[in-house]
């Protein structure tokens, strides 16, 4: 469905991507986890094709997101859902036009169709009845809902996050994950979730891969993962969990 | 809209390399600049794109419009009132005080109408969509209308470009006849000019070709503050520095632009 094959990317003469591979499955989540500044959201921003890489192939459904002529990248791109770090809603719209505001763009649909479907996606991550508040009116958590939202509104077949608990509490973060766990239940989409958060990685994956200085050190499912040998994994772990509740290798 | 990556480059080794490096990003931005325009164009000329985004065309009418007419009002005012009472007591020297209606006419029509609204446009719509345009791209909203497969340019700049077009020359209008009346004022009541002989000496002198060379620069004013403020915001990186950055420079190149544009539009056509 996803596929990277051998993307390598320099940013300012420093080497952010080198070399990665990566594949998603239908109905699979991959986490990416890692320390910050080694390219996580470059990753996620080259399989949406808002980087091109300097090596390698993105692959979406078989075709590379680079190479195929404008018209064809934006199909590519109505695949994919994609959640901001930070909700990345339209200020002057509300929340229901910021939901409605693809279907408004991209579909024929009339206005009564699109206002069922956006109070289903509302719905569905707990924000029915605050659509007609702006995003300055709603708390971090909500505009993640909300940006969550507009991100399945379109049913898409590959859903990416982008850090998708940071800035919250704990427990907007864990519903933030359950959220995340039940979509992927519900819709059966690819998704790609990005995060330093190693518990919400645990939560929502079914393979954990590890980036470190632009190369992946690990990919494995989160029992596999928490049981690595690697020793950056295994620093990682135990810098979240700490030495005593680190699962051992 | 075409996606720019972006750039890093290794610090200059020499002054002339960093004259080089200066010239060629200013080379660079003017091209992507010309290259936002001509896509708003497009759109523009594509009315379809404007019907479904006439909301938002009208809103962007209101900010640049509405919300400036008063300060235009004021400086068109006082504009006049400046420009009759210098060249007042020079003509009254030679007892051509009269002529004051004239000088004033056609100097608000033809140069300091359509230079004073553009140059109050830039300053407050045209920093402003810089700034708006600035925080949208620096909190990902631009990437995000990119990954719903939005085109910026068509959903964003082609509304201001259009608004600034049409409220940009309506403007002038008003800063015109605004200019004049405060001219009157100071020739009446400084000057010992009647009101009808300033309105018979403005009217006598006063040619269609002032009228429709003030509109000329008023839209050619209008697509370059648009332009250059739109680009600049969709160029800023780098957080709240950023969008502080690209809004001083948005000001300071329209600023520019104007003034140069100005002078050789005229010399164009006189």
């Amino acid at each position: 469905m996803l596929e990277l094959q051998n993307i390598s990317k320099d940013l300012g003469g420093k080497t952010i991507l080198d070399g990665v591979s990566l594949k998603v499955n239908r109905g699979e989540t991959l986490v990416i986890v890692g320390p910050s500044g080694t390219g996580k959201s470059v990753t996620l921003q080259h399989m949406v094709g808002l980087l091109r890489p300097d090596q390698g192939r993105v692959l979406v459904n078989g075709e590379d997101i680079h190479a195929v002529p404008g018209r064809d990248q934006e199909r590519l791109r109505g695949i994919f859902g994609m959640l901001f770090q930070s909700g990345a809603l339209i200020n002057w719209l509300t929340v229901f036009e910021n939901v409605a505001l693809p279907l408004y763009e991209k579909t024929q649909l009339g206005d009564g169709e699109i206002r069922d479907l956006v109070q289903r996606k509302l719905e569905m991550v707990g924000l029915s009845g605050q659509g007609h508040k702006y995003p300055a009116e709603i708390s971090g958590g909500m505009k993640k809902r909300a940006g969550l939202a507009r991100a399945i509104v379109h049913d898409p077949q590959i859903l990416l996050y982008d850090e998708p608990t940071s800035g919250l509490d704990p427990v907007m973060s864990r519903i933030i994950d359950r959220l995340i766990r039940e979509l992927q239940r519900e819709l059966k989409v690819a998704s790609v979730v990005v995060t330093h958060d190693l518990q919400s990685a645990v939560t929502v994956g079914d393979r954990i891969a590890m980036l470190y200085e632009g190369r992946i050190i690990e990919d494995a499912t989160p029992k596999a993962f928490m049981a690595s040998r690697q020793p950056f994994v295994r620093d990682f772990i135990e810098a979240q969990f700490g030495r005593a509740a680190a699962p051992a290798a | 809209m075409k996606i720019y990556q972006p750039e890093y480059w290794e610090d200059p080794h020499s002054p002339v390399d960093q004259a080089g490096r200066f010239f060629l990003l200013k080379l660079r931005n003017a091209g992507r600049a010309l290259y936002i325009l001509a896509e708003a164009l497009f759109w523009i000329v594509t009315l379809r794109a404007v019907w479904q985004r006439r909301k938002e065309v009208v809103r962007q009418c209101f900010v640049c419009g509405v919300k400036s007419l008063g300060v235009t009002a004021v400086v068109a005012l006082f504009t006049g009132m400046i420009l009759s009472l210098q060249a007042g007591l020079f003509f009254k020297q030679y007892g051509q005080a009269v002529m004051v209606g004239a000088l004033v006419a056609e100097t608000m029509c033809r140069e300091m109408g359509p230079f004073m609204t553009a140059l109050i446009l830039a300053a407050s719509v045209g920093s402003a969509m810089a700034a708006e345009l600035g925080t949208m791209n620096v909190s990902e909203e631009i990437s995000a209308l990119q990954v719903m497969s939005i085109n910026p340019v068509r959903y964003l700049v082609m509304p201001r470009l259009l608004a600034m077009i049409i409220m940009c020359p309506a403007l002038t209008v008003c800063t015109n006849v605004v200019g004049i009346l405060g001219g009157m004022l100071v020739a009446y009541t400084q000057l010992d000019v009647s009101t009808q002989a300033y309105y018979d000496n403005a009217m006598r002198y006063l040619q269609n070709k002032e009228i429709w060379v003030g509109m000329l620069k008023s839209v050619v004013f209008a697509v370059i503050l648009t332009t250059v403020a739109c680009h600049e915001g969709l160029s800023a990186r780098n957080g709240a520095v950023g969008v502080g950055r690209a809004t001083r420079t948005a000001v300071v190149t329209s600023f520019l632009l104007i003034l140069m544009t100005g002078y050789f539009i005229t010399r164009f056509f006189y």
